[in-house]
């Protein structure tokens, strides 16, 4: 880590006594005046108000010391705004990212540009964590249909993670619509018994639509090489992050070490058939193996890739769609700006939603 | 420093413009019971118009109909008060002079001559009130925009001033505001030292009461951190943009999805940037950058919005704004071509938002207005947005006023040589 200049510390300190502290994290003034900002909004708003200021200035820089630690200020001050709503953060379970915020997002839009959009929808969040995933759907999608159904299932290993979760849904019921259902159930998505169990449940009256998931994908290689954060990797779940499997062995390709989770995924979504499958990925690279298993499987009538932001660039400033060179030779539909962020995937009668 | 170029210029036509004010101001206090014949022909103009409607409305009721006629009926009264009184007049005037009017007569005469004199003075009053077009935003809620110019620290400090102070006189009315956004040189008690700050006042019809707010606000007294006790000056821009509401309004005027309207942004032209996580992003960094900056590419406006921790929050909050200037920067260029018309026909300068309107002087503890020309001097109560902030405020309504009825006149004036200039080209043809 580069060293920070002197006379930028000095400016923030001339500033702030406190503000070298969380310079040291957040490695830009601006970003640091926002932080002790927060912070300080934080204290005002969960300290009595009997405490004395001395009080109230040392818990602001025991926060700081923290931060500046590497703690994540979404551990400390146990949030982070998703879409519209709040969702709750705690050690133990990963922090919902801004992507996976814009490609939630993206998605609702996407099938609500779709007009006839059945009232009943299932839909599948594997790995689901905060649960991030299905609040913020059906916060976007309840208030577009008359009378909706929406049955949104999350899974995850950690029972950490469920019971998070599952205070987030309480948290947030506000945003939701009363007659929906929402359900959490921990469970290992390699687990032959929890597919059986969830492919009986439904039954021939209804099918899962759509099967999302922000799996751990980030490689052991590329999780000890310096691409990912020393916050992350000191204060987050390392289980949410670097796919552990019992197929996975150390002398896999470096590269492909962050994929383990997709075959199963895919091999999920065909004993459901899903309609239409989401995930999120690391990067453009991991975006087209993706791309490619996926192919390799059939059954899916389309497929492409968004990008961070779906909706920007392109001919016309709409994210219009992009040719890139898909693995195997083969073309592959690329949406949007940024970073390879996502994997759709569609079967016949959900072409309508994704190609237009 | 554009500011200081913008300024300069501010100071020129103000000196010119002014004297065209006295001007004016003068021949309002004499307030004689005449209006103008310009004026009194476009009330004319409008009452028969209203009369015409009333007549249609009779045989069919159509809700654009009434709405116009009831806009017009104000007019229309006025004027039937004016003629009525002025009509009047003669007679009196006749009795008065008359030697034969026996004693007792032409004092009730007298009596009423000036009663009637009254009247006609009141309703020239009406008339050019009701004369005079509505803002557009006028009913609307409002943003004001506070961001110090030239000046360094005292700038800032005095647009934290200026902060407290818009802020004081909406506790004292009443009036519901909340900081929308808030740049602060300081990272501690920010909002004494501003570089942009942002409020939102949320109640209908406060774009009219902040609407003269809007230009260079300048200060003159010694820093703080000033030795040898020189007075510095320095200046703070405000301005006042309409709030557009969330849903679109039935009138026309309000609506987001008709391209032909002032608030019509179309999503195509806005470029969203937000801060990118460097690096790979997603599950490799848990960055807490919500920062939102929205780009208007035909216009190259640009709104940064990062208060929030939510980029959500902060996106919603850009457009606001967003949606704010384009509004008003296009009320501007809209009210600056007729200006222009105006200049080049009557020759009647307008006040544009880029001027220096208003000084505290702190060493004199005063106030002066350059528009209405007011002073005072309880600086303290002002800057509390006590009750002197309500007079000089109440100056500059009188004196936008006295403005839109000058520009009124100047515009019938204008269509009237038009007028005549045609008919008479029409003539040479014949
Ligand atoms: C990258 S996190 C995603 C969390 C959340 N969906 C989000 O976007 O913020 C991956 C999640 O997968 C869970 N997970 C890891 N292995 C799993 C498994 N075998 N079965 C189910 N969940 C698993 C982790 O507990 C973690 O919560």
């Amino acid at each position: 880590m580069p060293r920070l200049p002197t006379s930028l510390l000095r400016r923030a300190r001339h500033e702030h006594s406190l503000l070298p502290l969380l310079f040291r994290t957040c490695r830009d003034l601006p970003s640091a005046r926002n932080e002790l900002r927060w912070l300080r909004e934080h204290i005002l708003e969960t300290a009595s108000p009997k405490s004395p200021p001395s009080t109230r200035h040392q818990r602001l820089y025991e926060l700081c010391l923290q931060r500046s630690k590497g703690k994540p200020l979404q551990y400390i001050l146990g949030s982070q705004p998703f879409g519209n709503l709040e969702i709750l953060c705690k050690p133990g379970v990963l922090i919902p990212r801004p992507e996976t915020d814009l490609l939630t997002t993206h998605l609702a839009q996407t099938l609500l540009s779709y007009p006839p959009l059945p009232p009943t929808i299932h839909i599948l969040d594997l790995c689901t964590g905060t649960g991030c995933i299905p609040l913020l759907l059906h916060s976007l999608l309840h208030p577009s249909i008359p009378h909706p159904h929406i049955h949104i299932h999350g899974i995850d290993i950690s029972p950490l993670a469920m019971s998070l979760a599952r205070k987030n849904l309480h948290h947030n019921t506000r945003h939701l619509h009363p007659s929906s259902q929402i359900s959490f159930q921990q469970a290992d998505i390699f687990d032959t018994e929890w597919l059986n169990g969830i492919k009986a449940e439904s039954s021939k009256k209804w099918k899962w639509d759509i099967l999302i998931s922000n799996p751990p994908y980030i490689s052991p290689h590329a999780f000890n090489n310096g691409s990912t954060a020393r916050s992350v990797r000191n204060y987050e779940p390392k289980i949410a992050l670097v796919p552990t499997t019992p197929t996975y062995s150390s002398t896999d390709a470096p590269e492909t070490g962050g994929d383990m989770f997709y075959p199963r995924l895919l091999h999920i979504a065909n004993e459901l058939q899903v309609g239409v499958f989401v995930v999120e990925v690391a990067d453009m690279a991991q975006a087209k193996r993706v791309v490619g298993m996926v192919r390799e499987r059939g059954a899916w009538e389309g497929v492409e890739v968004w990008r961070d932001f779906p909706e920007q660039g392109g001919r016309d400033g709409t994210g219009e769609v992009v040719e890139v060179d898909g693995r195997d030779g083969r073309d592959v539909r690329v949406r949007g700006e940024g970073e390879g962020r996502a994997v759709v995937a569609w079967r016949e009668g959900w072409g309508g939603v994704f190609e237009g | 420093m554009t500011l200081w170029t913008g300024l300069r210029t501010a100071v020129r036509v103000n000196c010119h413009q002014s004297a065209r004010i006295r001007r004016y101001q003068s021949t309002l206090t004499t307030s004689p019971p005449s209006i103008s014949p310009t004026l009194l022909g476009r009330a004319r103009a409008l009452a028969a118009e209203h009369a015409e409607l009333s007549r249609r409305l009779n045989s069919g009721y159509d809700t654009k109909l009434a709405k116009k006629a009831g806009s017009l009926s104000a007019v229309a009264e006025a004027l039937n008060g004016w003629e009525a009184a002025n009509n009047s007049l003669p007679e009196l005037q006749q009795l008065v002079k008359d030697q034969s009017t026996d004693a007792e007569l032409r004092s009730l005469a007298e009596e009423e001559l000036a009663s009637t004199r009254e009247k006609l003075a009141s309703y020239s009053k009406d008339l050019q009130t009701t004369l005079v077009p509505q803002h557009p935003f006028a009913e609307m809620s409002c943003l004001i925009e506070i961001r110090p110019g030239a000046g360094g620290d005292e700038a800032a400090l005095f647009a934290g001033d200026l902060l407290r102070m818009y802020r004081d006189f909406c506790k004292r009315k009443g009036l519901h505001a909340t900081l929308l956004k808030l740049d602060s040189t300081a990272a501690i008690t920010s909002e004494d030292m501003i570089q942009e700050a942002i409020l939102e006042i949320d109640a209908p019809g406060t774009y009219d009461v902040f609407r003269c707010e809007a230009g260079v606000h300048r200060v003159q007294r010694v820093p703080a951190t000033e030795i040898k006790g020189r007075t510095h000056t320095s200046a703070v821009s405000v301005m006042v943009l309409p709030n557009i509401p969330e849903q679109s309004g039935q009138n026309g005027e309000n609506d987001f999805d008709d391209p032909t309207s002032d608030y019509f942004v179309d999503s195509k032209d806005v470029r969203t940037d937000v801060m990118r996580a460097r690096g790979a992003g997603g599950q490799h960094v848990n960055t807490t950058d919500s920062a939102v900056r929205l780009t208007h590419l035909p216009t190259n406006t640009v709104v940064a919005i990062q208060d929030s921790r939510s980029q959500h929050k902060n996106r919603a909050k850009a457009w606001q704004v967003l949606r704010a200037r384009l509004a008003q920067a296009r009320r501007d260029a809209r009210e600056e071509e007729i200006a222009q018309l105006r200049i080049s026909v009557v020759g009647v300068a307008r006040m544009g938002r880029e001027n220096k309107v208003r000084t505290y002087n702190w060493g004199q503890q005063r106030v002066t207005d350059h528009r209405s020309g007011i002073t005072m001097h309880n600086l303290d109560d002002i800057l509390e947005g006590g009750e002197s902030l309500d007079k000089v405020m109440d100056s500059v309504k009188e004196w936008l006023k006295t403005k839109d009825i000058e520009a009124l006149i100047a515009d019938e004036e204008a269509e009237r040589t038009k007028l005549e200039a045609n008919s008479k080209k029409a003539n040479q043809h014949d």
